[in-house]
């Protein structure tokens, strides 16, 4: 089986190796072959001609790519140059024992996972399937021990051809927080119920006193108070894995839900005894977000 | 100006975590819940609407003509209905048994081909833009749009979060027409990026581009006098083999909820206090290594 | 006999939700604390097509009908029946411009009234009766081209922010010695004309409840509302007719959140380790609060529906009256329902059952509409 990823310079494509890898087993057990498309900088304009190109000569079974801002619009865009179907989102895959290559997809904000299988695969006509960032783990043992042997083939895609349609006329660093909660051993993550712009400052300044990160939902990045979607857990945003997370006044969607299940320790406070995030939490408090907020910036002395 | 919306109804999403899975058949218990407008096909239309305002007022000659395209069982026609109270000029609905089951890859073949019948049906050339919503709150994959694009032969652009149509040449000009030309911001993961397209090209907009207008009572009625065609596969006339499920490169295989449950213990006694917790929390952080 | 909305009704009506939700549920609480009437939101409702909902478009309204028109004070006072009254009142004076109106003071007053800038007003009550209307008051004196009217209205509606309030008269007597009654128009601002008194109300907060004094109050001919006389039919029309579907609407909204805050409440309260729901006691309470429910919104609507076609009957009286009824009888059972919650002003059964009981009073009472209903009865049956 030949197994192609899309490699764009973004650390999904470690964690997309390490998880090819775990699937369809190592290059040298000869069940397998992984080639990296590398495609960086300038050539991302004309990045989905040059891999349909690569494609039709490396004739890959299936083709992974992160669900990155350019992984999402080259993933369908291929499925329809080369006549396939695109699973998006996978939260997870599996190879049966009758070589079929299952996906697992998120639905209904991530309420339902189905499968997804494709059946009419070819050489030249790969499965296609999109992962987002921090879905699965690299193993940088792994990842590293396989550069330094050479055991994975590189190609380049180079910038080719005139571009048409959208010229990039500008570019602009997004503000970003201060702590990046995809890193973070602890993340405090505030919903609306914090209830005004000022809670919400506590709580970043809370997070950042006890060495953590602010997390947040979308109504918090809708209303205004600061933060944008890069921190925002779910599946529309950001998937985390800290060692603890606790949230304050999240009442649990099943997006959010999805974003927090890799962390070790889930730990929520909500003064709804009925909130749906405490069935999936370690411990629960039915408390005023708030009322617990200040009992620990007195504990801690701030 | 022509600009083609793709909008589509979905289930309701302030219902979906109340969604079960039948353990037998591992497909979705089917509840009541009301299909609606999906909230980034919403923002789709208004980010049209805004334009047709601007462009309208730009110049007294000048025409912006929306039009709504959805592919759906009929029961959505009132979701045509919406579009059109919103403010769309025209609506369009896809409805056929036979545009069933499908997945993404044949949706966005009979999305495209439906442009293409409305170019022919309203005698255009080409649609100046073709906007849709990024990601739908029921499938959350991003493709369609993509893909649309794809079969249109379209350039494409996704996430984005500000959109402008500039008109070459009329400035000042009393109807003076201009190549529209579109000036687009998309947001990646690090960077917020701007565009430039001078072609007809398909943007899918994010949620956070606009606010969509409230319908009012008289958009309802203005509504009334407005063309809403309802297209079957009699009309399209498109080959079985590539629509609905027969078309679809991929199959859906078992559904489930994902049991996340944790026990979730209390953190303190019953009498606790709010002290008593971030206490507690304290004592948690310290057993993992973390806290000040 | 089809009962149910056509396709764009539902629309119209899922709008007028969506609508009330995201711009009235949030705040309708606050509202009913503070006391505080929310101007802010008229203009919003004037882009909505609430305010000139039954006015015809080439007016600027949006040319429906008194179905739709309920359609609206129903989804409205579903979180606020405060604000509700406001803008019954309001449609209660564009009514009576729009019926009895002429021309010029259609296109002068309506336009501004559809689109939210000028809020109107009908002012009939006054301290010395309300059901008593013919032993009403206030005098208007006719001299040349000019009425001078002195008098005192209570308990009106939009008394402090109407901008164009139309005011039911004396004007003369008959022969037999009974007072003729003429509606003329009076402009906010105009010398001699002023809001009194607030009230200060059991419910229906959210809405300006006072008294409008007039002290030789000047107004030229041109703003006699209809003939000269003929205030008497012009108010009991617009009062019976629109004033009674619409306090029917506005009960039927509270009846619809004692509905859906009694079932959300069973579900969730855990009584004896299961939701009360589960106990026939709570049940019978939520039969009794659904039936009220059906009963009352078949009743309004086949009331709008009968003035859009144009016929006239008790149903209006009918209507007010059960409805008004019911949605005591509704607001009780919740409280019920809700046991110690039900008192607590955390929640909205208190303020359902105080908005319900304000209710019973507008537009005739109970016992003004059993005579209505009886004498009708008597004649037809």
């Amino acid at each position: 089986m030949k197994i192609m990823i899309f490699d764009q310079g973004h650390p999904v494509t470690e964690q997309l190796l390490t998880k090819a890898i775990e699937v369809f087993g190592t290059p040298e057990s000869g069940t397998c072959e992984i080639v990296l498309a590398r495609c960086i900088g300038k050539a991302h304009e004309t990045a989905a001609d040059q891999l349909q190109k690569t494609v039709a000569e490396e004739r890959p079974d299936v083709l992974l790519m992160g669900a990155t801002a350019l992984g999402e619009e080259i993933a369908p865009a291929m499925g329809i140059r080369l006549g396939t179907g695109v699973a998006a989102h996978c939260v997870d895959m599996e190879l049966r024992y009758d070589g079929e290559v299952v996906f697992l997809i998120p639905a209904f904000g991530g309420r339902v996972i189905g499968e997804i299988m494709i059946p009419d695969v070819q050489p030249g006509r790969p499965a296609i399937a999109t992962v987002k960032p921090d879905i699965f783990s690299a193993d940088a043992a792994l990842v590293s021990e396989i550069n330094e042997n050479n055991r994975l083939r590189v190609i380049d895609l180079e910038p080719a051809g005139e571009h048409r349609g959208f010229q990039l006329t500008g570019r602009q660093p997004r503000p970003r927080a201060a702590v990046d909660i995809g890193k973070a051993e602890l993340i405090l993550c505030g919903g609306a119920g914090l209830g005004s712009p000022e809670t919400w400052q506590r709580l970043e300044n809370l997070a950042k006193a006890l060495g953590g990160a602010a997390g947040c939902t979308r109504p918090v990045v809708d209303a205004g108070w600061g933060p944008d979607e890069s921190s925002m857990i779910g599946t529309s945003g950001r998937s985390v894995r800290p060692k603890v997370y606790i949230g304050f006044g999240i009442s649990g969607a099943a997006h959010h839900l999805c974003g927090i299940k890799d962390a070790d320790v889930i730990i929520s406070i909500n003064k709804d005894k009925k909130a749906d995030i405490f069935n999936a939490s370690d411990h629960k408090g039915v408390f005023n977000a708030e009322d617990v907020l200040s009992a620990l910036e007195e504990e801690i002395g701030l | 100006m022509v600009i083609l919306v793709l909008v589509k109804p979905v289930p309701d999403p302030e219902k979906y975590n109340e969604i079960q899975i039948d353990p037998q058949t591992k497909r979705i218990l089917r509840q009541d819940a009301a299909a609606v407008l999906d909230p980034a096909s919403k923002c789709a239309l208004e980010e049209a609407l805004r334009i047709k305002s601007e462009v309208e007022a730009a110049s007294g000659d000048a025409r912006c003509e929306v039009i709504a395209l959805s592919m759906a069982p009929q029961t959505n026609r009132d979701k045509i209905l919406e579009c059109l109270a919103m403010g769309a000029d025209a609506g369009y609905l896809l409805s056929d048994p036979a545009f069933g089951g499908a997945d993404t890859y044949a949706t966005s073949y009979v999305l495209a081909e439906g442009a293409k019948a409305i170019l022919a049906a309203e005698e255009l050339d080409a649609f100046d833009l073709i906007i849709a919503g990024n990601e739908s709150a029921d499938g959350a994959t991003s493709h369609v749009p993509v893909q649309v694009a794809e079969w249109l032969g379209l350039p494409h652009l996704a996430r984005v979060c500000e959109l402008q149509i500039q008109r070459e040449g009329a400035e000042g000009q009393e109807g003076a027409g201009g190549t529209p030309v579109i000036a687009a911001t998309k947001k990646t993961e690090e960077m917020l990026l701007t565009f430039r397209c001078e072609e007809p090209a398909l943007v899918a907009v994010t949620r956070d581009i606009n606010k969509p207008r409230h319908i009012s009572a008289m958009g309802i009625v203005k509504a009334r006098k407005k063309p809403l065609t309802i297209w079957t596969n009699d009309d399209l006339k498109l080959d079985e083999a590539k629509i609905g499920a027969a078309g679809s490169p991929t199959k859906a295989g078992e559904l489930m909820t994902p049991d996340l449950s944790r026990g979730g213990r209390d953190l303190t006694e019953e009498d606790g206090s709010a002290a008593d917790a971030a206490k507690a929390i304290l004592a948690l952080l310290r057993k993992e290594g973390l806290g000040a | 006999m089809d009962f149910r909305f056509t396709e764009e009704q539902e629309l119209l009506r899922s709008a007028f939700a969506d609508f009330a939700k995201e711009e009235i549920a949030p705040y309708a609480a606050k509202w009913d604390e503070e006391d505080y009437v929310p101007m802010g939101i008229v203009p919003k409702l004037g882009e909505m097509g609430i305010m000139g909902v039954f006015v015809p478009e080439e007016y600027g309204g949006a040319g429906l009908g008194h179905v739709e028109r309920c359609m609206a004070l129903e989804e409205v006072a579903r979180y606020s029946a405060g604000l509700a009254m406001m803008v019954f009142t309001h449609h209660l004076g564009v009514a009576a411009i729009l019926d009895y109106g002429t021309e010029e003071q259609k296109q002068k007053w309506l336009p501004g009234m559809c689109d939210g800038s000028c809020v109107c007003g009908l002012a009939v009550t006054e301290p010395g009766g309300g059901s008593d209307v013919a032993g009403l008051k206030t005098e208007a004196v006719l001299d040349g081209d000019t009425w001078t009217i002195n008098g005192r209205k209570c308990f009106i509606t939009n008394s402090h922010c109407a901008g164009v309030t139309v005011v039911t008269c004396k004007s003369g007597e008959d022969e037999k010695g009974r007072a003729i009654m003429t509606t003329i128009a009076i402009e906010k601002g105009t010398e001699g004309f002023a809001p009194g008194r607030e009230e200060n109300k059991l419910g229906l907060k959210g809405s300006f409840t006072g008294e409008l004094v007039m002290n030789d109050v000047k107004v030229p001919v041109e703003n006699t509302v209809g003939e000269i006389g003929k205030g008497m039919p012009i108010t009991m029309k617009e009062l019976g007719e629109v004033g009674r579907a619409s306090m029917s609407a506005i009960e039927l909204g509270i009846l619809r959140g004692c509905l859906e805050d009694a079932v959300k409440f069973a579900k969730e309260r855990i009584l004896y380790g299961k939701p009360i729901s589960k106990l026939q006691a709570i049940q019978f309470k939520i039969a009794d609060i659904r039936c009220d429910y059906e009963a009352a919104r078949l009743m309004t609507y086949n009331a709008a529906a009968m003035k859009d076609a144009g016929k006239v009957g008790a149903e209006f009286s009918m209507a007010k009256y059960f409805i008004s009824e019911a949605a005591v009888r509704a607001a009780r059972n919740l409280s019920e329902i809700m046991g110690g919650y039900g008192v607590v002003n955390e929640y909205a059964a208190g303020r359902y059952l105080r908005d319900a009981i304000c209710c019973l009073p507008s537009c005739g009472t109970s016992e003004i509409q059993k005579m209505i209903i009886a004498g009708e009865t008597l004649k037809k049956w």
